[in-house]
């Protein structure tokens, strides 16, 4: 489940990331251009654009890969960056694997870069990734789905509070982009890990992100909640079931529902709510009406953010 | 830095380097000098050493240069150390581990190697002239830990393969066999002969001959020494820029 508004409560507005007027030049390219942005702890951003937008720049100057030519970077509220960084994790471009090592030697290698202290956790974490069972197999013979897989497992090891994740779904099948996806998810909830991720398919981040941050020519577009992108995506509930006019006396009498609407085609559009999907659904049934239709509808986050990128490149 | 050395060794072992190691060094310090020398294998050890020649320069100079900096090579190549800079460490522990590690590990190997194979003509032929048998050992270990290290570092400081392979051999061939003999050919030529002879013994080359043939005294400690620490303050300053400014591939 997304965790959304109700980390807000629980950790009220505390920022683990906080990145001021961040600018990059090569040459006379300007990669990153007055690049500002927050990130509240526990919280999943997902960080959106075209290639070259400047996206994989900005986090190699998180990660120190890349000195910034100006602007201020703190994180866990601390500019102390080097100390900070011991508490982040990052997968930027390729992870660092040694090929002819197996997927728990390099484990183990990593364990001792960043002086890690409990062995054990190589066995829970290689567990947690699906990939305890490789047993021998060297890392040069893995797929490119178990190498991300084995790249995540890696960035754990070292217990971290905020991972930076670069394109961490690339190339995976469908299976392991469920994988990853949950995976996330798992860390956010049980951990309470806070995550910067980029990726293209923005389908993928829909079902992942508590916030986005749109980027373009090295610039910030917009920087929205999900649930701001429900609202501005004109999202809602559409609800079909065996007895319209019942369902809407449910729907305002139990469940206090009032922004909603009937369509000519007997269908109920709910613009409240909408992380209720399961409520709704659940009070519904228990007034003995029969569902025959509840989804969630309106633009896809693609389509907000091509309507913005495209604004931005006409 | 004690975890970095240790996941260095780790590295060492687990990766298949050492059977590579296992097999190209005793190629190069005892088929190499065999078959080169071969008609001279019963001489006694100050001759058969004298024969070598100038051959030395590949033997001891360039190709275990490029060996040992083949673990520095990694360090950009391999992105670890771009990884060591994200985990936190600093760039001093960062250099420092790699010298305590590979650093230590090759060149302990190669004065045992070559000391070993030398030892076993010694013993078996005589040593002819030589004298201090053990001094001499004891500066080849030095020269060979100057040679370990400086090549690590100039891999360290190279961000292309191809980039370090020249340097390499740019510092171990280009510089010891034309660069120094030319300046030490102008410093005499302008009346200097002192620098002139205080350059050419700083050249690695130099220094290998001399801890094998020359005259054991305090001048001759005092150049193979100093030459170590003046080339190793060098490239740790190259080194330690660009580790601070993330240079990294």
């Amino acid at each position: 489940m997304r965790l959304k508004s109700s980390l807000r409560k629980e950790y009220g507005m505390e920022y683990v990331m906080e990145l001021e007027g961040l600018t990059k030049t090569f040459g006379k390219k300007t990669a990153v251009d007055n690049f500002s942005l927050k990130i509240e702890k526990g919280h999943i951003c997902g960080l959106i654009g075209p290639n070259g937008a400047g996206k994989t720049t900005i986090m190699r100057m998180m990660a120190a890969l890349t000195e910034p030519d100006s602007g201020e970077m703190k994180f866990f509220g601390s500019a102390n960056l080097d100390e900070a960084r011991s508490r982040m994790s990052f997968i930027i471009e390729e992870p660092y694997m040694e090929h002819s090592m197996t997927a728990r030697e390099n484990m183990q290698y990593l364990r001792f870069i960043r002086g890690v202290a409990d062995e054990s956790r190589i066995d829970m974490l290689l567990d947690f990734v699906g990939l305890k069972d490789v047993g021998k197999k060297k890392v040069g013979k893995f797929s490119l789905g178990m190498r991300q897989r084995l790249g995540i497992a890696m960035s754990l090891l070292a217990k971290p509070e905020f991972m930076v994740l670069d394109e961490p779904i690339n190339g995976l099948d469908p299976e392991g982009i469920i994988d990853v996806r949950k995976m996330l998810l798992k860390l956010t909830e049980e951990e309470k890990i806070t995550i910067l991720i980029s990726s293209h398919i923005l389908k993928e981040l829909s079902e992942l992100c508590t916030d986005y941050a749109i980027v373009n020519h090295g610039k910030l577009i917009e920087k929205l909640s999900h649930e701001e992108l429900l609202l501005k995506t004109k999202t809602f509930i559409g609800l079909r079931t065996n007895d319209i006019g019942r369902t809407c006396t449910v729907l305002e009498g139990s469940l206090g529902i009032r922004n909603y609407k009937v369509s000519p085609e007997n269908e109920i559009m709910i613009y409240e709510r909408l992380e209720d999907l399961e409520r709704i659904s659940s009070i519904v049934t228990q007034n003995n009406l029969t569902i025959t239709k509840i989804n969630v509808e309106g633009e896809s986050l693609e389509d907000y953010y091509i309507g913005k990128v495209g604004d931005q490149n006409e | 830095m004690n975890k970095l050395i240790r996941a260095e060794f780790y590295r060492l072992r687990h990766t298949g380097h050492l059977f590579w190691y296992a097999i190209l060094l005793p190629m190069l310090f005892i088929f190499m000098p065999y078959i080169l020398c071969m008609d001279q294998m019963d001489k006694p050890l100050d001759e058969l050493i004298e024969s070598l020649g100038t051959m030395c320069v590949l033997v001891y100079n360039f190709f275990p240069a490029l060996i040992a900096g083949f673990a520095g090579q990694l360090f950009n190549k391999g992105k670890l150390g771009y990884y060591e800079v994200i985990a936190g460490n600093k760039p001093s522990h960062i250099i420092m581990s790699k010298i305590f590690s590979d650093g230590v590990f090759f060149s302990v190997i190669y004065t045992v190697c070559v000391s070993a194979f030398y030892v076993f003509l010694g013993i078996k032929n005589g040593v002819g002239t030589m004298t201090h048998p053990f001094i001499r050992l004891g500066l080849f270990a030095v020269v060979m830990t100057h040679l370990v290290v400086s090549s690590i570092m100039i891999m360290m400081a190279s961000k292309k393969t191809v980039s370090a392979v020249v340097l390499t051999y740019i510092r171990f061939m280009v510089f010891d066999i034309a660069f120094m003999p030319a300046l030490a050919f102008v410093f005499t030529k302008l009346g200097l002969e002192g620098v002139a002879t205080h350059l050419g013994y700083m050249i690695v080359f130099n220094q290998l001959e001399m801890t094998a043939l020359g005259s054991i005294d305090l001048t001759t400690i005092l150049h193979i020494i100093l030459g170590f620490i003046g080339e190793f303050i060098l490239w740790y300053i190259v080194v330690y820029r660009g580790i601070k400014k993330k240079k990294f591939s």
